[in-house]
Order: C-alpha cells, then structure tokens, then sequence
C-alpha cells in the first residue's frame, strides 16, 4: 500500500541559519506535521515516488528562524477596543512572530490562574502565535501582596513581572523574586525610579529647548543597578526590559561580566529614534522608557551588537486615535509595533548600523534562550517556525493601513527596508504577503 | 522664502529671521502711535475676527491682544477654558473645529501644553498667535520686551541682557533667548540650579546659579515671575531666602550699569524676586512694557492678518 506523504518546501531561497553563525546560503527547507524533516543546499531534489510536495518558492528571500516578542499588549482582557489576542496575532504573525508574551496589566490584570488560561485559550483559539501570558508580582500590581505566581505557574505562565509598573518597595519585590525563583520563572523588570521621572520625554538639550516634561538618564540607571543587585541576591534568572541608556548599558555589562543571572532587552523605538523625534510635539513619538540622546541610541546598538543586551522587543502598544490626535501632554504613550519590527531593524541593517546575524539574533535565538523554548534554528527535527524575509523592499509605513487595530506608530510614512514575506507556526502558514 | 513683512502663524520665535523680528518691532512703532490718539482706532482689520482662545489662565496677555484687535478694528471673540466645552471633555481639536465654524481669520492662544499651538496650527485653517504653550513660548512677550529694551537703549546688537529666576519653567526666558540671540544681544540666565533646565549652556548664552555675576556691568535685568506654589516644594524653601539670594534689590542693582534697565513679565511678586523699591525706581520699564504689549501685539496680529490676505493697508 502506498501512504501518501504531505510535506511542504521552501525552495530557491537563501537559508539564514543562526546556528551555523556564517552566512545565508542557497538552498532548501522541507517539513511535515509541524517538524522540519530536511534541509539542503542547492537546487531541491525531485521529490521521490510517492511523496506529495507543496514546493514555496522562495527565490530571492531569506529564510529565518521566526520571531519570538517578549514585551506586547494585546489589551484583552479589558481593553478589546485597542486590539484583542486575535487581532494583535495577526498583527504578528505578519510581522514575521510565531510567540508573543504579553504585559500583565489588562482589565482584570493578569493575577490569578485563570487569566492566565483564558489568554492561553484565546491565543489557541487565535491559532497564529503561541501566547505567553507574564503574570504580575502583585495582585493589582500595587506592590503590597504578592500575587498567585505558583498557580499561574501551573497554569502555564513562564514569566512574571509588573509590566511598566516600578515595584517601588525594594524588600517587597525581593520575596517576589525569590519566590518566582522556586517555580522556574523568568522575571521582567522595567527601569524607571518614578520619583525621579518628571515626564515622557528624555531629559536633555531637546526638552529644554521646547519645554517638554522629562525624565534623566538616571532614573533607569538607579532601577537597573537596584535590580541588578536583586538578582545577584536573589540568584532568580531576571530580564531587564527596555533598556534605553548607555548608562543602563554600562551597568549590564559590568554585572554580566561579573556572571549574574540577567538578560536584557530594547525596545525598536529606543534603537531607530532618538530624542528628536519628539521635537515636533508628535504624539505618535511619545512612547516609553524616552526617547534619549543619540550617543544613548549608539550605545543600546553596540550593546545589541555585542550581547550585552539580547533581545529586541516590540513593546507593541496599540491605541486608538483619540488618545493620539491631542497635545503631546495629554496623548497616550506607546506605538503599535509589532507589525514593523524587521522593517524596523532591517532598515538599520541596510544603513550600517546593525548585522543582519544580529538583528536575527535578537529577534529569534536569543529570546528562545531566555524562555527555554525549542527553535531559532533550521535543522531537521526543529519545530518549522520559520520566517521568509524580503530583505530588499522598500514600503512606506501607513499607520492607518496596520494589521493591528491600533493606527499609532511614530513611523508612519516613512520608508522601511525589508519585511516578512511568509510565516509559518509548526508548519503552517500563518501570514502571506 | 520668508517674507519679513508677513506672518502665516506666530508660534515660536525660534527660527524667525532678524529681518521678521525687525520688521514686526518697526511695525509696532507706527502702531504705538495710534494708543495715544483720542480715537484709539485704525481700520486694517476690519472685517477681520480674531479668537482669544485661553485654554489657560491669563488676565493681561488676553486683554492686551484684545485691546489690539480692537484698536486694529478686527472682531474679537473669547473663549476660555472655564466657560468651554473643553471642561466637560471635547478635545482641543474639537474645541477648534467649532471656532472655526465661525470663521475666524486669527486664533490667539494660550494652553498649558507645550507644543499646543503647533499642533493646531498644523490641522486648522487659520493663522495661529501663540499666546503662551506651557514652558515652551510665548513670542509676543520677549517681542514686547525686545521692543523696549531696542526703544530706551536705541539698539539690540550687543546689549547684555541678564535673565534672572525661573529659568526652567519659563516660556519668556525662552522666547528671550532666541529673539535676543536672533538681534545680536547676549544673553545670561541666572538662577538657583534646580531651576536652570538641564544642558541650557547649549545655547550660546553664559549661564549663572548665583544673580551676582549675570547682572555685573549689564544693561538690561529681566526678573522672571517665582510661581509661589512651588515653593518650600523641591525647588526651593521660601521666599524669604529666595529674595535674599536671588531677589533684585537696590544693593545688587549697582553692579549693573548705571543705566540699566529693570524688566519683568509680570505679575510680579513684590518682596520676593524684585523689590518695591527697585520695581518703582526709575530705571524699571515695567510699565512701558505692559503699553508697548499692544503696540506689538497689533504688528503681530497686522502682519498675521496680511499674510491672509484680509487686512487693508
């Protein structure tokens, strides 16, 4: 009896193997029921008697690992008018991601067990990119109790943290690292010391010059030397996220050097734009942590480059345009993103800024690392989470025109070099351009 | 091109030329005139509506651009945040597209966002008169100042100008600062350092924490308004220790030249940044400030209505 063989291959395109560290090479990827079963270089074989073949052709793209987000809002529960897990995977998985971990503070905030399963269900339901849900570190994230982490372990969260939130009491989020430590968890911190942070924008030449409400370097600095010193003692596996300061920078490397448990991330905004781009009071620019000074901006990229910081997020934050179409002042912070990431970072590819290895690094090895996930490499008996990337077109960003249900993005109109083209989760294909 | 005798909105005096600068002063020298008339009224803008849109707070901004449309012959029409639909939640955008139902030619505004004025400028279709954004401007005060200082000391190029408190917060040490360095002057900003904003040196101004050395040999000390509800806050612990080492006094007035002018934006708060003696004294121009406001505001507004192409010559 003859069993029919339903497999899919990529062909004629240039395979980007991070594992390999070289080169894109020409060649081909095949896999069945979710698993890449081959890969090889060159022109395809025929396929052999019996077999049923989907050839992609892939000429004239390059193969990647897919993306892995480990900072999002999907705003559901509680604020489905932005974007809801639905929306915001497609949003993704346009983007090139096949997982996305989304920030806590929703309506109900990601607290107890069972949100934790309802967004695990809902990204099911969405079937487009595995969703992992950070729990808070407090109930409420107001930093007095210590919120349900071992049940939302169990149910299945993998990180916790208190999303944009600074955990002010310092003992009090000890005893919730240590505690998150017991179950495995990773946990996220983001970098601001509030009694420093006067407003949005980064403290500098430019907020002076028009009057703009802002925060100095220092007050990243201070949070990430406090939560530097917390996973030295606590020994947690922590991720700093958004670093925005060559400041930040230079603390990481010194305790990295110095082998603690900590990883790091940047968000595309603090990578691509700089503090001017909020001199013209556009609220499409106020996002968070600030916008900082160009030397900042060339510090996070050789920081990227070297390791010292190993993701990058998409701090993906949809609003909707009335919160944007207002006085800088009044105006909601954050940028629907994740849509725009590789164009993003590709753009800084094509003008020297950042490797290509890197920006694939940072979007797919490392954050698989951080999360124990399986992936970020091409090689037979891997999941087939992959990427196909145009690396070459040019596409004018249209914030109106977004995947996403959020139009707010400080790019908008501007020309991106490079976008996914194709991405698949175990397999299928969960965008096509 | 910019045509120095024309405005298409006043938001800024950062990047005006000194030939626009020059030109709205030397307008408002004619104007000055028409205020000391029996009949205080010229019929440029007539026909013309201008709005004195206040988002935010303000008696003597809002009645000089009121009494200078009107001595302009234009409409005017107030709206203020406390009588508007902006208290009961309708966006500024909103706000404006209703005024502009009414077709106004000019809006004159105040709000206490930085950038306000811009913004609106760039979505409506009428020319904009910043009034004072936030921190950020407010170009018909440093205009009027500037107006002063160039008609007692007969020029701009190369005064020393001394600016003296809140330097952070103030939108007239800003709009000074790039008017006086646009006309030559040179400016020194004074003022206890938790309120000089970060990396103000940039510009090319000296800048000083204690009021002594800023206004050594100058011709021109501009106080600026201490807003008292920051007080014994974090920027400093009282008044009474204010007006000892940052205050304006006759003892610190003399090592200014002889001649120096004593400036302020007003409303001021005596026993504090300025004493009685000092604003009464004969070298403050305090007042001629206040009356050379009209004459600048109606070049700013003349200049603003013909570049709208609605004003008669």
């Amino acid at each position: 009896m003859m069993v029919t063989v339903m497999r899919t291959r990529i062909v004629n395109c240039q395979i980007f193997d991070p594992a390999t560290g070289g080169d894109a090479f020409p060649g081909w990827v095949e896999f069945e029921n979710g698993v890449i079963t081959a890969v090889g270089k060159g022109q395809a074989p025929a396929p052999s008697a019996g077999a049923e073949i989907t050839d992609i052709d892939g000429q004239g793209f390059t193969l990647a690992p897919s993306f892995v987000d480990m900072y999002a809002n999907f705003c559901e529960p509680g604020y489905e008018y932005r974007e809801t897990v639905a929306s915001g995977s497609r949003a993704a998985a346009s983007g090139g991601y096949t997982a996305v971990c989304l920030r806590p503070d929703t309506d109900p905030i990601i607290q107890r067990s069972d949100v934790v399963r309802f967004l695990l269900e809902r990204g099911v339901f969405a079937n487009m990119v595995d969703i992992f849900p950070i729990g808070a570190l407090s109930m409420n994230m107001e930093g007095q109790t210590m919120a349900e982490i071992g049940e939302m372990a169990a149910a299945g969260a993998r990180l916790v943290g208190e999303g944009n939130t600074f955990v002010k009491r310092t003992g009090f989020l000890r005893r919730c690292m240590e505690y998150a430590g017991n179950f495995g968890l990773v946990v996220m911190l983001t970098n601001e010391d509030p009694s420093l942070a006067e407003g949005p924008c980064h403290e500098g030449f430019m907020s002076t010059s028009r009057g703009l409400k802002c925060t100095p370097v220092q007050a990243e600095e201070i949070a990430v030397a406090r939560h530097i010193a917390l996973a030295e003692l606590t020994g947690t596996p922590t991720h700093l996220v958004k670093i925005s300061s060559a400041a930040g920078v230079r603390l990481i490397r010194d305790a990295r050097a110095r082998g603690i448990n900590i990883t790091a991330s940047v968000s595309i905004h603090n990578l691509a734009l700089n503090e001017d781009a909020n001199a013209g009071y556009d609220a499409m620019t106020k996002v968070w942590p600030p916008l900082r000074a160009e030397e900042d901006r060339l510090a996070l990229l050789a920081a990227l480059e070297d390791g010292t910081i190993d993701i990058v997020v998409s701090d993906h934050d949809p609003h909707v345009i009335e919160g944007k179409e207002v006085e800088f002042d009044l105006a909601t912070v954050g940028a629907s993103s994740i849509e725009l990431t590789f164009g993003v970072l590709n753009t800084l590819v094509e003008r020297g800024e950042l490797k290509f290895a890197t920006v694939i690094r940072a979007l797919a090895t490392a954050p698989r690392k951080i999360m124990h996930l399986d992936g970020g490499v091409i090689s037979a008996g891997m999941p087939a989470d992959l990427v196909l990337l145009d690396r070459k077109a040019v596409r004018k960003v249209c914030g109106a025109e977004l995947v996403s249900q959020g139009v707010n993005t400080p790019f908008d109109g501007t020309d991106l070099a490079g976008c996914p083209v194709m991405t698949f989760r175990r397999g299928r294909m969960t965008f096509a351009a | 091109m910019e045509n120095p005798n024309t405005l298409n909105h006043l938001l800024a005096l950062e990047g005006l030329s000194k030939e626009t600068v020059t030109s709205i002063l030397d307008h408002a020298v004619g104007f000055k005139e028409v205020s000391k008339r029996r009949i205080k009224k010229v019929p440029p803008l007539r026909g013309v509506t201008v709005v004195l849109f206040f988002i935010e707070n303000s008696t003597r901004t809002r009645i000089s651009f009121e009494v200078a449309a009107k001595r302009l012959s234009a409409d005017t029409l107030n709206f203020s945040a406390s009588t508007s639909s902006l208290s009961k939640g309708e966006t500024l955008l909103d706000t404006a597209k209703n005024l502009m139902a009414m077709q106004p030619d000019i809006i004159v505004m105040r709000h206490f966002a930085p950038g306000a004025a811009k913004f609106l400028s760039e979505r409506i279709p009428a020319g904009i008169v910043n009034a004072g954004d936030g921190p950020h401007a407010h170009p018909t005060q440093a205009l009027l100042d500037m107006y002063t200082m160039r008609e007692r000391k007969g020029r701009l190029e190369g005064l020393e100008v001394a600016i003296v408190g809140d330097i952070a917060h103030s939108r007239v040490a800003r709009s000074n600062i790039h008017g006086l360095l646009t006309m030559g002057a040179k400016v020194r900003l004074a003022g206890p350092r938790t309120m000089l904003p970060t990396m103000i040196d940039r510009f090319p101004v000296s800048v000083h924490d204690r009021i002594e050395p800023a206004i050594e040999g100058a011709d021109v000390v501009m106080m600026l308004r201490i807003q008292k509800e920051r007080m014994g806050k974090d920027l400093f612990p009282s008044d009474r220790e204010y007006a000892r080492v940052f205050g304006l006094d006759s003892q610190k007035l003399k090592l200014a030249k002889p001649d120096c002018l004593v400036m302020h934006p007003g409303p001021m708060n005596r026993g504090v940044e300025i004493t009685p003696e000092v604003a009464d004294s004969t070298q403050s121009v305090i007042l001629e400030q206040v009356e050379n406001g009209v004459a600048v505001r109606m070049a700013v507004l003349f200049m603003v209505a013909r570049h709208l192409g609605v004003s008669e010559e």
